[in-house]
């Protein structure tokens, strides 16, 4: 699940944006292991309501600690009774996604604006 | 024992030597510390000899000599041989006229010792080990106030030796723990994986595991069993998580898919059964443990076999084809004990004389050689390298790349490789 070539020299960061309800995390750089404790702090606490979008689209690379986010967020969203969505990436990212079949579990858009009717 | 030693036994000598041996301090190197503390007690009481004694069974032991040459000496009476025996200072002020020491060599020969004072260095546990004393060739007194210093640096010896005694014990405690997990680990993990793989006929197999610790049982695992029709089956999976809880779910994931494979002929629906049984009992609202599944059953065909395979959240499986290039083996499906509505599809491959499959955890492709995740395109060249080996030569390649200089593995790595034969 990861592509060969891939630089680690990019530094890992979480653009966390809110409003009104809505949280929008943004990674960027390469989501593994390491990184993956900065990113799942960057999560605040949510509610029923709530709604938190993961955006994908400026991670260069993920490997399966991606995934665990993901379903972690997933299984959480649901007890918690919040929203969720993935905005997905280009490429290897999204390859990864596909593999695990997370368009079927997640919402999973193209461009942020299809979210406007979520 | 000679007759030399007569009533210089103390009662408890057998536990007492016990305890010698325990400080692990005889025929040590000199060390600064105890030479500092015969020097200073030298200078401070103004005698030309200070020593550190310990009494080991027929000798008497200097772990610090101040101002004498020797070693060691005879376990003769009168000096730190009886200073032991009791738990007061041993003081000789003259040991020309006094009867204890007349028959001691140093006293009776050349040496011509007068005065001598020795304080016992006795254990946490209550054993003397042996002293901390001063020595001179004059006859001299020791005021209260000179013996309870006296005592007080012959308590700094002991304190030293008992510090280096727990710091010892604690690095020895530490290593017998490492080794316990380390054994625990190891037959945990031998459990988890099948001792011999099958032969598996018109093909070879070969299995790889490679723990990132050895201390800790992975998640890891990899099978190959037969089914009851002439088919076989090809396993690997990654638990998340490590230690005995992970381990209780890579058992409980094997088994399911031994009996599930050979109760329903397709590997997906394999997988569907695997993650209900995952689901039996468990808390809503929490991501528990879950697992990526590579499952493959294999059936022979007059070309070759037919593969059919399945996965849960895994790396696709690659196979290298006979005639050069290799391909990956796609089916989506989510990682089991994620949700209870996954669904996998099942994909087919044709394989013909001399491909080779190789199933591998993501602790392989997310390996790092030069600072370069090796990813699945670092995996199919690995394998397509390895063009015409054996599948044992194959799983030596992969293990022996994952142990090379500049590769950097930081998690549990598994395989399973397939050659069909040729």
């Amino acid at each position: 699940m990861t592509p060969q070539g891939v630089r680690l020299d990019e530094p890992f960061a979480v653009d966390v944006s809110r409003l009104g309800s809505t949280t929008s995390i943004a990674p960027s750089g390469e989501l593994d292991a390491a990184t993956r404790p900065q990113l799942q702090a960057a999560i605040p606490e949510l509610g029923p309501g709530d709604r938190l979008i993961l955006d994908l689209r400026r991670l260069a690379f993920m490997d399966s600690s991606g995934i665990r986010v993901v379903m972690t967020l997933d299984v959480r969203s649901r007890a918690e009774g919040w929203g969720l969505a993935i905005i997905r990436s280009p490429g290897a990212v999204q390859r990864v996604l596909d593999l695990c079949r997370v368009p079927e579990r997640v919402r999973t858009v193209g461009d942020p604006v299809e979210l406007e009717s979520m | 024992m000679d007759d030399r030693h007569a009533g210089l036994i103390p009662e408890d000598e057998e536990a007492r030597l016990a305890a010698v041996r325990r400080y692990d301090v005889l025929d040590t190197p000199a060390d600064g510390t105890f030479d500092r503390v015969t020097a200073l007690a030298a200078r401070h009481f103004d005698v030309p000899i200070s020593i550190v004694s310990i009494v080991d069974t027929d000798r008497i032991w200097f772990k610090s000599h101040h101002g004498l040459e020797v070693q060691q000496l005879d376990r003769d009476p009168g000096l730190c041989a009886s200073a032991i025996l009791q738990d007061d200072p041993w003081i000789v002020e003259d040991a020309a006229v006094d009867p204890r020491t007349l028959a001691n060599p140093l006293v009776a020969g050349d040496f011509g010792l007068r005065f001598y004072a020795g304080v016992p260095l006795k254990t946490s546990d209550g054993y003397n080990l042996g002293t901390l004393c001063l020595l001179d060739h004059e006859p001299r007194e020791l005021s209260p106030q000179e013996t309870a210093t006296l005592e007080d640096l012959a308590a700094i010896v002991m304190d030293e030796l008992e510090l280096r005694l727990s710091a010892r014990t604690v690095v020895d405690r530490e290593h017998e723990l490492r080794d316990h997990a380390e054994r625990t680990a190891r037959s945990l993990q031998e459990s988890l994986l099948p001792p011999q793989l099958p032969a598996i006929p018109g093909a070879t197999v070969a299995g790889l595991y490679r723990p990132a610790d050895a201390s800790r049982v992975g998640g890891d695992f990899y099978d190959a069993f037969e089914l009851d029709d002439g088919r076989w089956a090809l396993v690997v999976g990654d638990v998340s998580g490590k230690g005995a809880a992970a381990a209780a779910v890579t058992a409980l994931a094997r088994h399911t898919i031994r009996t599930a494979t050979l109760t329903l002929a397709d590997p997906d629906r394999v997988l569907a059964m695997l993650n209900r049984a995952m689901f039996v009992g468990r808390t809503e609202g929490e991501l528990e443990h879950f697992c990526t599944v590579h499952l493959s059953v294999l059936e022979p065909t007059p070309a070759g076999m037919t593969m059919r395979s399945a996965t849960a959240g895994h790396p696709p499986a690659i196979v290298a084809r006979a005639a050069g290039g290799s391909e990956a083996v796609i089916a989506e499906g989510p990682p089991v004990g994620w949700h209870g509505d996954a669904r996998y599809t099942a994909t087919e491959t044709a394989l013909v004389a001399g491909d080779t499959v190789l199933a591998y955890t993501d602790g392989l492709s997310e390996a790092r050689r030069g600072g370069e995740f090796i990813g699945e395109a670092g995996v199919a060249s690995i394998l397509e390298a390895a063009s015409g080996a054996s599948a044992q030569q194959v799983a030596e390649r992969i293990l022996a790349t994952l142990s090379s200089d500049g590769v950097d593995v930081r998690d549990d790595a598994a395989a399973i490789v397939l050659e069909v034969d040729r």
